[in-house]
């Protein structure tokens, strides 16, 4: 797909042979809001990650060497991810007012000049309906869309929850939550939802993942945490009237961290030795 | 990542009794050819070099090299939760910043599993080149410990003098002197004890004693233990593991009862 100097190892979705060339494009990443690598093939949304290889490795490649040893994978990205900070800002929502609606044209089309990019995830197949997903719609001589807050946590949780229903399917997944084999079910039930959740923030701003995690809670997880969380040293000493807090964690610092052997070496006199590095060189 | 199994946990445990009373922190650098550690003392004049060859570990697994930033007394205290029999296994990812160790002992179905924090310790390395001394003395190392550890009681330093008849360790302090002679000896009946020379040159030089007591913390490790000196340059006391060796470097004192 480039010319030989421009070759590139990538993992990606098969591309029937009559696709149109994919366009690349920078788009802020829903998480972070740093711009980050997208493709669109065929009215479908890619998401672009490159597995660095820092120089250190390269790839053979038929008769050549490729000296850039990156791995790219190219993997189906939901585009209302994307959508939902761009929309976010576009409705110019404020304490008193609910936002603008806006045309399709006006969401993507006025795009920032950071992201000139954004034009083309109008082209994106059924756009209209992922919109409808988190927004409100206004059917009058044109479709008008504006972000609705509901409408945004209720798809959230509805993500959350395919999560859960794929999870046991995904043994990556599965082992990510090893450590409640041995926990009772209820715990490995929130321990699962937990693990859902991140999953479906690491796609969302702070603020956005704040507000789906108030709609859950995981009494039982939490009650496990508290469970093996000991009380501190000076919880104990408060108890008993002492106040161990201060004095102890002076001490702590002035304590040397030598060994037995150490401080009787700190003895020796080094009197006519020179340094190890007068007789070794120091390899770079 | 880095996984690699040793069948007799006491090795371990030794080499580090053996290490811990020279330096404080040091990086383990882990690779595919094993594992190794090099680091100097605080006052800079002696050097450890240590290494735990891969085919002394059953299996040993480590596709990147990496370097596990380890204080040594918080490992030796985690390894003395450790049964001498028991198999040691360690393991690290590529980006971890915890060592995990399992401790498996076979006749009674325990396992422990302990993880240690590791930290970002700056090393500088030192080229040690292949050297060929004027003098090498091969010898038991329990009779090294005793000779070093008897000899402290009149000195802070010894005089090592090597002719092709024999070895002699001298010190002289305020309350005397002593002096502890080893034949050159081909005791066939009893290998382990024989004190064997090479010899290009006769050599003769001082040593620190405290940092030679120290140094046989490891007599544990090997029956034998090799002394090679060449004037004017560190003394090399290796002791011998079956898959690796820990080697000592120790600057000679230049300058008195010289």
């Amino acid at each position: 797909m480039a010319t030989p100097n421009q070759q590139r190892i990538c993992i990606g979705p098969k591309v029937p042979a009559h696709a149109d060339n994919p366009i690349s494009m920078l788009l802020p990443c829903p998480s972070s809001g740093l711009p980050a690598r997208y493709v669109i093939q065929d009215g479908g949304l890619y998401e672009m990650q490159m597995v660095d290889s820092e120089g250190l490795r390269s790839w053979f490649i038929g008769d050549t060497i490729q000296s850039d040893g990156a791995l790219y994978l190219i993997t189906p990205y939901d585009p209302v991810f994307i959508l939902i900070p761009i929309l976010d800002i576009m409705r110019q929502k404020t304490a008193d007012a609910e936002g603008k609606f806006l045309l399709l044209e006006g969401i993507f089309g006025s795009s920032s000049d950071q992201y000139p990019s954004l034009r083309h995830l109008a082209d994106l197949k059924n756009i209209d309906k992922y919109l409808a997903l988190v927004c409100d719609v206004r059917v009058a001589a044109m479709k008008t869309y504006r972000l609705d807050d509901e409408k945004v946590m209720g798809w959230l949780k509805k993500k959350v929850e395919v999560f859960v229903s794929k999870f046991e399917s995904i043994p990556a997944l599965v082992d990510s939550i090893a450590y409640t084999e041995s926990l009772p079910e209820a715990c490995r039930t929130e321990a699962i939802t937990q693990s859902a959740l991140k999953m479906v923030s690491a796609n969302l701003s702070d603020s956005w993942a704040t507000k789906l995690s108030a709609n859950y809670q995981f009494p039982e997880l939490d009650k496990m945490e508290s469970r093996t969380q000991l009380p501190s040293m000076s919880e104990f000493g408060k108890r008993s009237g002492m106040d161990l807090d201060d004095e102890p964690k002076a001490r702590e610092v002035k304590k040397p961290k030598m060994s037995v052997g150490q401080r009787k070496l700190a003895k020796a006199s080094t009197a006519g030795m020179k340094p190890m590095t007068s007789f070794f060189a120091k390899k770079s | 990542m880095l996984e690699a199994r040793l069948q007799t946990g006491a090795l371990l445990k030794k080499v580090l009794e053996a290490i811990k009373e020279l330096i404080t922190d040091a990086n383990f650098d882990c690779s595919d050819n094993g594992i190794a550690l090099q680091a100097m003392d605080n006052s800079h004049v002696a050097l450890v070099a240590l290494l735990l060859r891969h085919d002394g570990f059953e299996p040993y697994r480590c596709d990147r090299s990496l370097a596990l930033g380890v204080n040594l007394v918080s490992l030796s205290k985690v390894l003395r939760c450790a049964g001498n029999d028991d198999i040691i296994t360690l393991k690290a990812d590529d980006t971890a910043d915890v060592l995990s160790l399992t401790f498996e002992n076979t006749d009674n179905d325990r396992i422990s599993e302990y993880e240690l924090k590791l930290m970002d310790i700056d090393s500088e390395h030192l080229g040690i080149p292949d050297t060929t001394y004027e003098a090498v003395v091969q010898m038991s190392s329990a009779e090294f410990a005793r000779i070093c550890k008897d000899l402290q009681v009149l000195s802070d330093s010894v005089q090592i003098d090597v002719t092709k008849e024999g070895v002699k360790f001298g010190a002289k302090g305020e309350l005397g002197s002593g002096a502890v002679t080893l034949k050159q000896n081909g005791n066939v009946d009893k290998e382990e004890e024989a004190t064997l020379i090479e010899l290009q040159q006769n050599v003769s030089l001082n040593f620190s004693l405290k940092y030679l007591v120290n140094f046989t913390k490891a007599t544990p490790l090997a029956s034998r233990v090799s002394l090679s000196m060449s004037s004017e340059v560190p003394l090399l006391v290796e002791y011998k593991m079956e898959a690796g060796y820990i080697r000592y470097y120790l600057a000679p004192k230049i300058g008195e009862d010289n």
